[in-house]
């Protein structure tokens, strides 16, 4: 396991030193690497998908600018995640944006389509339920506050440790720990909204 | 990279910098060359005595530097007086008492040019000299009588 | 084993889920659940949580082309290059006239300086070539400073 981190560390240095000297090939291979994984985030943050695809774009402009402060004490993943945290909130904080985040339909879809039946549905009901719960979800997603959010953003989505997400963020592991109690605590309301919006 | 504009606008930078470096020496060589042509001449007439002590403020410097080989107390600038000639060129400076200087380059050498004076008291010469000036620098001419003090003449020329 | 652990503490619980408690402590909590069905439901309430999280972002990502992307980006990054280098030609051009510029200062000082020096000789500032005068007493003095030249006579009256 040891072995596999050093490896892995290694790869990241070299890919960091060509970084720093402007290969364009060792950017584009950061980007194959980081793009869906930061697309993630910025869509947990956001929930906008147009606007998680600017925000990785800013991100790689930034990784490309600010290569050179990179001075390796943190994971490249770090960095990443941060710069993609802070854009994602920088965003979220232009009223325009504000506005449609307030305004805009969620992905166009109040429910009142059918469910794309999956090889995992068994039947048209199953698939709406799941449809429900998922908007229920996206929308409360929504309602939480930004620091909740973010934590749990990064721990769903990149498995990412307490001591992980702290160093992200610059804060505490108490704190980390606090702010994803209590999203999960907001977020099982959905469950319970879900459920009631079948009766 | 295509750094053509920025080639370009290396290209003009250094065209005007050796213009602005250039300038200067432009300017002092025109200078020197125009100045081949013309002598410029300015004869201060100056009032020495010894009843008051008072020095003009124009002569300052200038009696500063005379009090070393003269000892009148009080300096008054009596007139002023320029002229623009050529090698050759005879210029005419009116003094005080039917006085009259006449004052001809007559030739240029590196750095000083020979001036001939001549001072005439109701048109008669009453002296005459042929001085190598050199050039920004003056000479002082004196003692005619004049009222109750002598007459100096200071006489500056540059080219 | 019954104990502090036969309560329900969610807060524990979720940290239970991320594997952040130390292995006493993930120990005894692992075998509340067993007897607790409170928190088991709350287990697999998060269990749903996450998945339907991740579900839902997936099915985003794989509707999601970043080619587009790629181009875009190192686009602006040739371009940002670009005007990069052409900011430092102007740099290094500011750069040189900075360094220049004393360089011509001193140029100018010594040219002025130069021109300006020719009144500051031990040369007398006028040479006597000749006098010519009906007076017999003639006086030819040099200051001692500026080394200006004085010539004095006595008018015939």
């Amino acid at each position: 396991m040891s072995d596999l981190k050093n490896k892995e560390l290694d790869d990241e240095s070299r890919i960091v030193a060509r970084l720093k000297k402007g290969h364009e090939g060792a950017f584009r291979i950061l980007m194959q690497q980081y793009q869906g994984r930061l697309f993630n985030i910025a869509l947990g943050i956001t929930a906008d998908k147009e606007e998680s695809l600017e925000i990785v774009q800013e991100v790689f402009l930034k990784v490309y600018r600010k290569i050179h402060t990179f001075n390796q004490e943190a994971k490249l993943s770090s960095w990443l995640h941060r710069i993609t945290v802070n854009e994602s909130l920088n965003w979220k904080r232009r009223w325009k944006r504000r506005f449609k985040w307030y305004h805009q339909p969620m992905d166009g879809n109040d429910g009142s389509h059918y469910p794309e039946l999956t090889s995992d549905d068994p039947d048209p009901e199953t698939a709406y339920q799941k449809k429900e719960l998922e908007n229920a979800l996206w929308k409360k997603l929504k309602e939480l506050p930004e620091k909740a959010r973010v934590v749990f953003v990064l721990n769903v989505m990149e498995e990412l440790t307490y001591d992980e997400i702290a160093e992200i963020l610059k804060i505490s592991r108490g704190t980390v720990s606090s702010r994803l109690f209590y999203a999960r605590r907001k977020l099982k309301e959905s469950l319970n909204y879900s459920d009631d919006s079948q009766i | 990279m295509n750094t053509g504009v920025a080639v370009k606008k290396m290209k003009n930078f250094k065209r005007y910098f050796v213009l602005f470096l250039a300038a200067p020496l432009i300017v002092f060589f025109a200078n020197t060359a125009s100045a081949q042509n013309n002598i410029y001449v300015m004869v201060q007439t100056v009032l020495a005595s010894q009843d008051t002590e008072y020095v003009d403020p124009q002569l300052r410097s200038l009696i500063g530097e005379l009090q070393t080989v003269l000892r009148y107390s009080s300096y008054r600038l009596l007139d002023q007086q320029k002229l623009k000639l050529k090698l050759g060129e005879t210029g005419v400076v009116s003094l005080p008492d039917k006085r009259t200087m006449k004052i001809t380059p007559l030739n240029m050498k590196k750095k000083r040019v020979t001036l001939k004076l001549l001072i005439l008291k109701n048109k008669k010469q009453v002296f005459q000299t042929e001085i190598q000036l050199l050039n920004q620098n003056n000479l002082v001419v004196g003692g005619p009588k004049h009222k109750n003090g002598y007459l100096l003449f200071n006489i500056k020329g540059s080219f | 084993m019954k104990g502090e652990y036969d309560k329900c503490d969610q807060n524990l619980l979720s940290r239970y889920i991320d594997n952040e408690l130390g292995s006493d402590d993930h120990h005894r909590v692992s075998e509340h659940i067993k007897d607790c069905p409170a928190c088991q439901m709350t287990m697999q309430e998060n269990q749903l949580i996450t998945e339907t999280f991740k579900n839902r972002i997936g099915k985003e990502l794989s509707g999601v082309t970043f080619d587009g992307l790629h181009k875009k980006v190192i686009t602006k990054v040739r371009e940002k290059e670009k005007s990069r280098l052409s900011g430092l030609h102007n740099r290094m051009a500011t750069k040189k006239l900075f360094f220049s510029l004393p360089i011509a200062a001193v140029l100018i000082l010594i040219i002025t300086i130069s021109f300006f020096n020719t009144n500051y000789t031990t040369d007398p500032s006028a040479i006597v070539n000749s006098i010519n005068t009906k007076n017999s007493s003639v006086m030819i003095l040099e200051t001692q400073e500026s080394h200006m030249t004085v010539i004095w006579f006595n008018e015939a009256s």
